[in-house]
C-alpha cells in the first residue's frame, strides 16, 4: 500500500489532484502538497467543459457554494468570430443539433433541404447556441425528452479563487501544506525511483509516489526524471499569450453564458466573463507578430478597463512523451499544454486524476498500471489535439501569413481523414471515448464552413415536405425554450450570486 | 475518373445473413434508389439454430419484424445466458449471464465489491448477484421491467430455428421484389480493384454495382479476385472444422449450453421443437467419421454436416465495390453468439457509411478499422476462455500474475493483465462487450484479481454488505415468483 504521496506545485492541478487524493484513497494516505509563493501560477484557467461537474459532484462539493466562492458564471459554450472567414461568428454549445429521426442523426435531414430553401442555420437547431446569442440561461439538469433541458453545462471561474476553494477543502480533509522551494530532488541510483525532495529551508519530504504538478517547468517529470516533450508547435503554433482582468462596462452589463473566442491576425483573443469581471487574453504566435504588436492588439479588444496589469506566458503546445515514469505521475501543464481554445487543460488534469485513482499503484509499482494510464493519457491529448487544429487548418482566412500558414499546413493523418469523410458523406467520424463527440465536431466543422456534399441516403425515404415540416417544429420548439429562459444575469443572481457585478453599488473601475 | 451509381447490389450467400443484409437495405432505403438481388447457391452450411446476443435484437427492429411475431415463426425460445461447462477450470460449471451483477457504486463498478470480499472471505458467488442468472438456472423467466427495479437489471435475447427464419425471410424478401438467383459462384471478373461481374457455374452473368458477401466463407472466390488477405488466428485457436447435427430431444433451456471436451467444444443450442449441436474440434486430434458417429448415437439426430472453416479475419471487409460481412469477413468458434453478433455490427456500420457510389475509398476506410478492432475485441473475449480451458489442462496453481501469456496477443495481453492486477478494465474502443459483462466474465471464470479499486476502501463496508445482501435475498424471492420460462412463453405468444 502506498503510504506516502507528494504532490509538487499547487495551482490548479496541484489543488484539484490533492483533494481528489484526500477524498478518494483510504484514510490512511499521507498526502502533502508542497507550493511556493515565490513562484507564480500560471492562473488563468479560467473557462471549463462540462465533464468538470462530475469531478465537483465526485468531490462532493457544494455547487452553489463554490460558485459563489469562485464568482463563477455558467457556460454554455464557446462563442468563435472570425474562424473561418473574418465576420463570421457561430457556437460550439454544449448540446445537441434537433433530434434524430429513426436514429439518423439530426444534421442529414438538415442538410437534405435545398440550400436555396433553407430558413435557418443549423446553430438554430441547437437550444444552447440559441440561448448564447440571447445571452440566457435557465439552470436544468439534462433531460433529453424537454426540448428546454437538452444542453450541458459547465463553468467560467477565478482560478485563483477556485485553487483556494480546493486548497482550504483539501486542507480540511488532512492534506498537508508546505510553503517552499523544492530545491533539490533525490531518487534511488538502483532503480531511479525518486524517494525525496528537499526544500530550500532544508527540510526533507520522502515519499513512495510523486505528482509533478509543478507547471510547465515539469520539475520531477523532466527536470529529474527526463522525460521528453513531444513537440506539437507545428500544428498549433501559438506560443505566448497576455493575460489581463477587465471590468464590465457598467453594473448591469449583460454577462454572457459563454466564452469568447475572437480570431485575430496571428491567434485569437479570449473573453472569458465572471460574475464581476472579466478576463482576457491574446493568444499568439511570436513567430508571426511581435509580444508587443500582441499586448497592443488584447488592450485594442477588451471591452472594458484593464483592472490588472498584462501579463505574458510563454509556452510551447505539446505533450510529455509519457506522463506516468516509475513512481512520479506529471498532471496539469507539467504533463503538457495544447493551447486554450477549447478549455481543455482543466478537463486533461480531470481526465490524469480520475485514471490515476483507478489504476493507482501499490508498493510494487507493476508496470502494467503506468502502461494503461499513459496509453490512455495519449489517446486524450491526441483527440484534444486533432479537434483544436480543425479549428485552425479549416479556414478560408488568407489575410495574414499566420492563417495561410494553418490553412495549408499539413494536419495529422486523422483529422484530415474526418475533414475528408465529413465533406463527402455528412459523417462524423470519432472514438466512444473521445472528449468531443458528434455534435462537438459538428458545431466546428459547420462553423468553420464545412458543408457535406451529401447526406445520409436513408434520408430519401422521407417526402422533403415531411422533413420541412419537421424542421419547421423542432426550430420553433427551439426558440420557444430558450424565450422561456431567464437571462444569464437572473439565475446568476438567484442562484450563486457571489461578487456579482449587478449587486455593487457601482461598477467595480 | 467516372464515379459510378449504386442502383444494383448483389448480395451474394445460402442463410439467414444475405436474406437479413437484403431486408435491412430495403427497408432502410428508398425502394426506387436500387435494386437488390440475392445470389443463393443452395448449401448448408449454418448451423440449424441461431442464439443472439441482446444487443443484436434490435435489428429486428428495423425490418419491422415485432418480437411476438418473429418468436411464433422460428420457434424461438428466450435466452438469458450461456452455461459453460468444464471452463472454470475445475470441471464444474460457470454460468455466464447477461444484464448487470449488483447495483451502481459511487465511481467504483461492482466487481470491486466482489473482489474486496473475496479478498475477505477466500471465497465470493459473483452470480448470487445476478437476477439473470439465478433466473436462468431455476427455468424462470419474464422481460425486463420497470427502470430502477431488480427486474430491470435483466437482459436476454433468443434462440430461434436457423430454417424457419430462413422461411420467414424469404417470404418477406419476396414481397419486397428481392430477386433470388440460384447458382454457385464460378469466376469473379474485376477491374480496378472493382468487381465488374459474377459468372455462376451455369455461366449466368450477374451484374451489379456492389456486392455484397455473406457466404460464410472467408476463403472463397471473392477473396481470391479482390487480393484479400486472410489474417488466421490458428496459433490461439485450434479447431478448423465443425459438425453441425439437430436432434428433436430436449431444448427449452434458457440458455445456449458450451461445453469443452478436452479437444473439442460442443455448443448446444435449444428450441421449442428440439435442439441444435455444432461441434468445434481440431482435425489433428479427431476426424469427421469420429464426430459424425458419436453425434449419431443419438437416435434423434438428423443428418451431420461437417465443414471446415478457418478462425481469424480478413484484412479488410470492403474493399471497393465489395463488402463481406458475417463469416465472410471473420469467424470464431460459437463460445458468445460471437458469428452472428459480428455480421450485424458490420452490416449496421455498413448502412451507416451506406455509399452513393462505387468510390467509397473514406467509407471503407472507416468501417474496416472500426469493424477490425470489434473482431479483434471479441477475439480476445474468446481467448479468455480458451485461456481458462489451457489453466485446467495444466492443473496450474492459483497464481495467475505467473500464467505465461507471451503468446498471446498484444491486446489481449495489456487487458488481462490490467484486470487481474487491479481489477480494472483496460480501455479500448470498439469494444463488443460492456464493461460490466467483461468484467463478470473474467470472475465467473475464476481469474479474480489480487487487488481492488482503492475507492472501495472509502465505502462504509457494513452498510455495502446490508445493501447487497439484501439485494441477494431480493434475487431469490424474485426468482420464486418469476413463472416458468415455458409457460411465460406460451402466455406471451398467444397474448
Ligand atoms: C494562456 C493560457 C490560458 C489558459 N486558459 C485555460 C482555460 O481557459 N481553461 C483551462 O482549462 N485551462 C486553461 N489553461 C491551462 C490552465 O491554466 C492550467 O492547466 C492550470 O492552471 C494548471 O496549471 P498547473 O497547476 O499545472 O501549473 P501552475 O499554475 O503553473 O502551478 C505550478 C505550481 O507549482 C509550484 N512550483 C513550481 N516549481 C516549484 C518549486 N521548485 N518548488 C515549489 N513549488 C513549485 C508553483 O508555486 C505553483 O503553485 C490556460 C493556460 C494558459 C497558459
Amino acid at each position: 500500500m502506498i503510504k506516502n504521496i507528494v504532490i509538487v506545485g499547487g495551482g490548479t492541478a496541484g489543488w484539484m489532484t490533492a483533494s481528489a487524493l484526500a477524498r478518494h484513497l483510504p484514510e490512511a494516505c499521507d498526502i502533502t502538497l508542497v507550493e511556493s509563493e515565490q513562484i507564480a501560477k500560471v492562473g488563468v484557467g479560467e473557462a471549463t467543459i462540462p465533464v468538470i461537474r462530475q469531478f465537483n459532484a465526485a468531490l462532493g462539493i457544494d455547487e452553489k457554494e463554490f460558485m459563489s466562492r469562485t464568482n463563477a458564471t455558467f457556460k454554455l459554450g464557446i462563442r468563435f468570430e472570425n474562424w473561418a472567414r473574418k465576420g463570421d461568428a457561430y457556437n460550439h454549445a454544449f448540446g445537441f443539433f434537433g433530434r434524430p429521426i429513426n436514429d439518423i442523426s439530426f444534421h442529414h435531414f438538415w442538410l437534405s433541404i435545398n440550400q436555396s430553401e433553407k430558413d435557418a442555420w443549423i446553430h438554430d437547431f441547437n437550444v444552447p447556441s440559441v440561448a448564447s446569442d440571447l445571452n440566457r440561461y435557465a439552470h436544468r439538469q439534462y433531460n433529453d425528452e424537454q426540448m428546454g433541458s437538452r444542453y450541458f453545462y459547465a463553468f467560467q471561474f477565478d482560478a485563483h479563487l477556485y485553487a483556494d476553494y480546493l486548497s482550504e477543502w483539501a486542507q480540511q480533509k488532512g492534506v498537508t501544506r508546505k510553503e517552499g522551494i523544492v530545491n533539490e530532488v533525490s531518487t534511488n541510483p538502483e532503480n531511479g525511483f525518486i524517494t525525496g525532495l528537499t526544500l530550500d529551508n532544508g527540510e526533507v519530504i520522502s515519499g513512495d509516489l510523486f505528482i509533478d504538478c509543478s507547471g510547465f517547468r515539469g520539475l520531477l517529470i523532466n527536470q529529474t526524471l527526463g522525460i521528453d516533450f513531444l513537440d506539437w508547435s507545428h500544428w498549433l503554433p501559438c506560443n505566448r499569450a497576455w493575460a489581463v482582468s477587465s471590468a464590465y462596462p457598467s453594473r448591469d452589463a449583460e454577462i454572457p453564458p459563454y466564452t469568447r473566442a475572437k480570431a485575430l491576425t496571428a491567434g485569437w483573443q479570449w473573453r472569458i466573463p465572471l460574475q464581476n469581471r472579466t478576463g482576457d487574453g491574446n493568444v499568439f504566435s511570436n513567430n508571426f507578430i511581435s509580444e508587443d504588436e500582441g499586448l497592443s492588439q488584447l488592450l485594442e479588444n477588451i471591452e472594458g478597463d484593464a483592472i490588472n496589469e498584462p501579463r505574458l506566458l510563454k509556452f510551447t503546445t505539446g505533450k510529455r512523451d509519457k506522463l506516468w515514469h516509475k513512481n512520479c505521475v506529471a498532471i496539469g501543464l507539467s504533463g503538457g499544454f495544447l493551447e486554450p481554445l477549447e478549455s481543455t487543460s482543466i478537463a486533461l488534469i480531470q481526465g490524469a486524476i480520475m485514471l490515476l485513482l483507478k489504476h493507482f499503484p501499490d508498493n510494487n509499482f507493476d508496470p502494467i498500471r503506468e502502461q494503461e494510464f499513459n496509453r490512455r493519457m495519449t489517446q486524450k491529448y491526441e483527440e484534444s489535439r486533432d479537434f483544436l487544429i480543425l479549428h485552425y487548418h479549416a479556414t478560408e482566412r488568407d489575410d495574414t501569413e499566420f492563417w495561410n500558414y494553418c490553412r495549408t499546413m499539413s494536419v495529422p493523418d486523422e483529422v484530415k481523414f474526418r475533414i475528408e469523410l465529413f465533406k463527402k458523406t455528412g459523417f462524423v467520424s470519432h472514438n466512444q471515448s473521445d472528449l468531443f463527440i458528434e455534435h462537438n465536431w459538428l458545431a466546428v466543422l459547420f462553423g468553420q464552413r464545412i458543408i457535406p456534399e451529401n447526406y445520409d441516403p436513408r434520408i430519401e425515404r422521407f417526402a422533403s415536405q415531411e422533413i420541412k415540416e419537421l424542421l419547421q417544429v423542432m426550430k420553433q420548439e427551439t426558440r420557444d425554450a430558450v424565450t422561456a429562459m431567464p437571462i444569464h444575469n437572473e439565475t446568476l443572481k438567484n442562484y450563486c450570486a457571489g461578487d456579482l457585478i449587478s449587486n455593487f453599488e457601482q461598477a467595480k473601475r | 475518373m467516372d464515379n459510378k451509381k449504386i442502383r444494383q447490389i448483389v448480395i451474394f450467400g445460402d442463410g439467414v445473413e444475405a436474406q437479413l443484409a437484403a431486408l435491412v437495405i430495403k427497408s432502410q432505403f428508398d425502394e426506387e434508389s436500387f435494386a437488390v438481388s440475392i445470389v443463393s447457391g443452395g448449401s448448408q452450411n449454418s448451423s440449424y439454430a441461431l442464439s443472439l446476443q441482446p444487443e443484436s435484437i434490435s435489428i429486428f427492429n428495423l425490418i419491422g419484424l415485432d418480437e411476438k411475431t418473429l418468436m411464433r415463426n422460428v420457434k424461438s425460445n428466450f435466452k438469458f445466458g450461456t452455461l459453460f461447462e468444464n471452463l472454470d477450470g475445475k470441471g464444474k460449471s460457470c454460468f455466464q449471464p447477461f444484464g448487470t451483477h449488483g447495483g451502481p457504486m459511487d465511481l467504483v463498478s461492482f466487481q470491486h465489491f466482489a473482489i474486496k470480499k473475496r479478498i475477505e472471505q477466500g471465497s465470493f458467488d459473483y452470480n448470487d448477484y445476478s437476477l439473470a442468472a439465478k433466473a436462468a438456472l431455476a427455468n424462470k423467466f419474464v422481460h425486463p421491467q420497470n427502470p430502477g427495479s431488480l427486474l430491470s437489471t435483466l437482459s436476454y435475447s433468443l434462440h430461434l430455428s436457423a430454417e424457419d427464419l430462413e422461411a420467414l425471410f424469404a417470404h418477406r424478401c419476396r414481397a419486397l421484389g428481392v430477386n433470388v438467383i440460384q447458382g454457385a459462384v464460378k469466376e469473379v471478373n474485376t477491374s480496378n480493384d472493382r468487381i465488374t461481374n459474377v459468372v455462376l457455374d451455369d455461366l449466368t452473368q450477374v451484374n451489379g454495382d456492389f456486392f455484397i458477401d455473406c457466404t460464410n466463407q472467408i476463403a472463397n472466390p471473392f477473396a481470391e479476385a479482390m487480393e484479400i488477405k486472410i489474417k488466421s488466428w490458428s496459433e490461439w485457436f485450434e479447431n478448423d472444422r465443425v459438425a453441425r447435427v439437430f436432434s428433436s430431444n430436449e431444448g427449452e433451456e434458457l440458455f445456449t449450453r458450451v461445453k469443452a471436451d478436452s479437444n473439442k467444444i460442443v455448443r448446444q443450442i435449444g428450441l421449442a421443437d428440439g435442439s441444435a449441436q455444432d461441434v468445434y474440434y481440431s482435425s489433428r486430434v479427431t476426424s469427421a467419421e469420429e464426430v459424425a458417429r458419436e453425434l449419431k448415437s443419438d437416435s434423434l439426430a438428423k443428418d451431420v454436416v461437417d465443414e471446415q472453416f478457418i478462425i481469424g479475419t480478413r484484412e479488410v471487409a470492403w474493399k471497393g465495390n465489395y463488402l463481406a460481412l458475417g463469416r465472410a469477413f471473420g469467424q470464431y468458434e460459437p463460445l458468445n453468439a460471437s458469428n452472428f453478433h459480428g455480421f450485424i455490427v458490420g452490416l449496421q456500420k455498413f448502412i451507416a457509411l451506406f455509399p452513393r457510389t462505387d468510390d467509397c475509398e473514406l467509407e471503407s476506410f472507416e468501417l474496416n478499422r472500426k469493424l477490425n478492432l470489434w473482431y479483434e475485441n471479441m477475439r480476445d473475449i474468446n481467448l479468455l476462455y480458451h485461456l481458462s480451458l489451457e489453466q485446467k489442462a495444466g492443473n496450474s496453481s492459483n497464481n495467475l500474475s505467473a500464467i505465461n501469456l507471451e503468446k498471446y496477443p498484444q491486446s489481449f495481453q495489456h487487458k488481462f493483465k490490467t484486470f487481474i492486477d487491479s481489477g480494472q478494465l483496460a480501455y479500448y474502443e470498439e469494444e463488443a462487450f460492456s464493461e460490466p459483462f467483461r468484467s463478470s466474465l473474467y470472475l465467473n471464470l475464476q481469474f479474480w484479481p489480487s487487488a481492488y479499486d482503492p475507492r472501495m476502501d472509502r465505502f462504509d463496508m457494513s452498510q455495502m454488505n446490508t445493501r447487497f445482501d439484501e439485494m441477494k435475498s431480493a434475487i431469490n424471492s424474485t426468482v420464486a415468483q418469476m413463472p416458468n420460462h415455458l409457460q411465460y412463453r406460451s402466455q406471451y405468444l398467444d397474448s
